[in-house]
């Protein structure tokens, strides 16, 4: 049960950090705003910046009604219906996938490891693939999105259940049986690519990850299981360095660590799949962004989950950007800037700033 | 606090026993060593204590108290652990190794400047815990001990692979803590330590109990030969008695 102590306790920590560590939250917090600002203002059509400074003034929660601009509707419908959706949900899924990652490397002690190892994305892509070769339209416009979530979810609990010997999750076991059984389920998504030629072109999108076309019942939907998600590991983030030490020494600070372990994967998985169940599969964020965080804070996930969100957040709203920008009017899938952006940044990074912590 | 272990048994899942019908009683504020060859079960039988390993048959009592009926918290406000091998988290701070440990205290980090101080530590508080030394990184889980502030603190090997200065200061560290009322339970391969260092011992022989008492009366080349399959030489000295290992029992 969630209480509300818990809640105060983790806020009164975050009084004792100190002034550098502020800065650099404050840092990167206004980034995330000016990044958020910027992308309102990109797309194929240009809007002015009066015309949306009053489309947002419309948009505030109870006092919009107060407002009555003269609002061109197709400016008004390429802001609320086009960019905004997109930008919240960049901002929502980079965040998931950062916090995942950060998760997923703590509980596994395992700085190569990311939230897709656990079963994740090749249980949303054989339901996307699925849905795509059997015409399935059970849900109508997010049958995709459904079964992406749907087998996701399946093939987590799979890979969960089988790694659960003698009452305890065996981390390396988890990681192995997860990794064997991805590769089972990508034979049979292969199987279903390989008969079928009109298949992979659909699937290809999807496998690359896209988040141009977001709808916002799409969002009403995941931006509480992301942000519940999020919550939640954040305010148990002590637990999770504890299990950064090994079951043992875990064990003998007084962690439950079965439940523990168990609570998180399940809580990254349901996140997750929910992120990849309306975005397709977006690579890299989940594996990069917790070492930037931690080259950043250093391994407290204290600092580790809340910057692992923003910097999540910020670096796929940068690359959806340019994933729109860069060859208008045709809209790149995100997977490739995140791809073709992320690793040479990640890479000066870890030259300029590892001192080392990468040695051992 | 009196741990009280009463004919505990315990084998990992599928394997063979590794230990058999363990009895002895820890009363508080001393040094109680185990000792014992590789493999006798010594590292099983301090896990078992604070139930990381779950055992098949008998009791452990502290106060009385069953700790199988204890949560993993509970038994962590009363027994903290040093590790044999040091975990090596991604990138963490000394810092932030000491707010681990201050999980289940009661005041929560209160007393981190606390186990600094009495660790010596103080000035690298700041260091990536990776980048310490074996020794350093031996002390600083002491003084996560400290911090987790129980009143029994197992130890499996502290002063294993440390050079002489280090090794010192974690007796020290050892002793001051015994001072203060602790009571420390540590597996120890040194015979030296055992003798002069502990107030009561238990040695271990393929996972049953082979002696137990104030090793000051019990030690004798027998009862090490026995224990480690080596003939042993007593001899006194101005500091008290000594034992020197001469060759392995098998040995032509």
């Amino acid at each position: 049960m969630i209480r509300l102590g818990k809640i105060y306790s983790s806020l009164n920590r975050l009084e004792k950090i100190n002034r550098l560590t502020k800065t650099k939250f404050l840092i990167l917090i206004l980034l995330m705003f000016v990044a958020t600002v910027i992308s309102i203002f990109l797309g194929a059509v240009n809007v002015q910046v009066e015309t949306i400074l009053k489309i947002f003034l419309t948009q505030i929660p109870l006092l919009g009604g107060y407002f009555h601009f003269s609002i061109k509707p197709s400016s008004y419908e390429i802001v609320t219906i086009l960019r905004e959706p997109t930008i919240i949900a960049a901002l929502f899924i980079g965040a998931t996938l950062g916090v995942g990652g950060a998760v997923i490397q703590s509980i596994f002690r395992n700085p190569i490891t990311e939230p897709y190892i656990i079963g994740i994305s090749s249980g949303a892509t054989l339901g996307v693939v699925l849905v795509l070769a059997f015409g399935i339209s059970l849900f109508g416009l997010y049958t995709e999105s459904i079964f992406a979530f749907i087998f996701a979810m399946a093939i987590v609990s799979i890979v969960f259940m089988v790694s659960v010997r003698s009452g305890k999750i065996s981390g390396l076991f988890l990681l192995l049986v997860g990794i064997a059984l991805s590769y089972f389920v990508s034979a049979i998504v292969a199987f279903f690519l390989f008969s079928n030629i009109k298949l992979q072109n659909e699937a290809f999108f999807w496998l690359l990850g896209s988040i141009g076309l977001m709808t916002t019942p799409e969002l009403i939907i995941t931006i509480p299981i992301m942000t519940i998600a999020m919550i939640l590991t954040f305010m148990y983030y002590r637990e999770l360095n504890a299990l950064q030490m090994g079951d043992e020494y875990a064990r003998s600070v007084g962690v439950n660590v079965n439940f523990s372990k168990g609570a998180f994967l399940m809580l990254t998985a349901i996140s997750v799949s929910a992120a990849v169940s309306i975005s397709g599969l977006i690579g890299f964020v989940g594996l990069i962004i917790p070492h930037i965080s931690r080259l950043l804070f250093g391994g407290s996930n204290k600092f580790v989950i809340p910057s692992s969100a923003i910097i999540g957040a910020t670096f796929l709203l940068i690359c959806n950007d340019i994933a729109r920008n860069i060859a208008k009017p045709e809209i790149l899938p995100i997977g490739i800037v995140t791809g073709l952006l992320g690793v040479p940044i990640f890479i000066i990074l870890m030259m300029k700033i590892s001192k080392g912590a990468y040695e051992a | 606090m009196k741990l009280e272990i009463r004919n505990i048994s315990f084998s990992h899942p599928g394997g063979k026993f590794s230990l058999k019908d363990i009895s002895f009683t820890v009363q508080k504020g001393i040094i109680f060593g185990i000792g014992g060859e590789n493999g006798s079960g010594k590292s099983s039988l301090l896990k078992v204590l604070f139930k990381h390993y779950q055992h098949n048959d008998g009791s452990v009592l502290i106060d009385g108290i069953d700790i199988s009926k204890l949560k993993q918290r509970e038994i962590a406000r009363i027994i903290a652990y040093v590790p044999q091998e040091t975990p090596l988290p991604m990138n963490m701070k000394v810092r932030d190794i000491l707010e681990i440990a201050a999980y289940s205290a009661e005041n929560e980090g209160g007393s981190i400047e606390y186990a600094e101080a009495l660790c010596g530590i103080t000035e690298y508080e700041d260091r990536d815990f990776s980048s310490l030394s074996g020794g350093e990184k031996r002390i600083v889980m002491f003084a996560a001990a400290i911090v987790q502030n129980s009143d029994i603190i197992l130890m499996d090997e502290p002063t294993t692979f440390l050079d002489v200065e280090k090794r010192m200061r974690v007796l020290s560290i050892i002793h001051k803590l015994k001072e203060k009322g602790k009571t420390l339970i540590g597996v120890f391969h040194e015979i030296d330590i055992l003798n002069e260092h502990c107030d009561s011992i238990i040695l271990l022989k393929n996972g049953k109990s082979l002696i137990c008492g104030n090793p000051k009366e019990i030690l004798n080349e027998d009862v090490l030969s026995a224990a480690f399959n080596v003939t042993f030489k007593r001899y006194e000295t101005p500091f008290g008695t000594r034992f020197e290992p001469v060759k392995p029992l098998d040995h032509k």
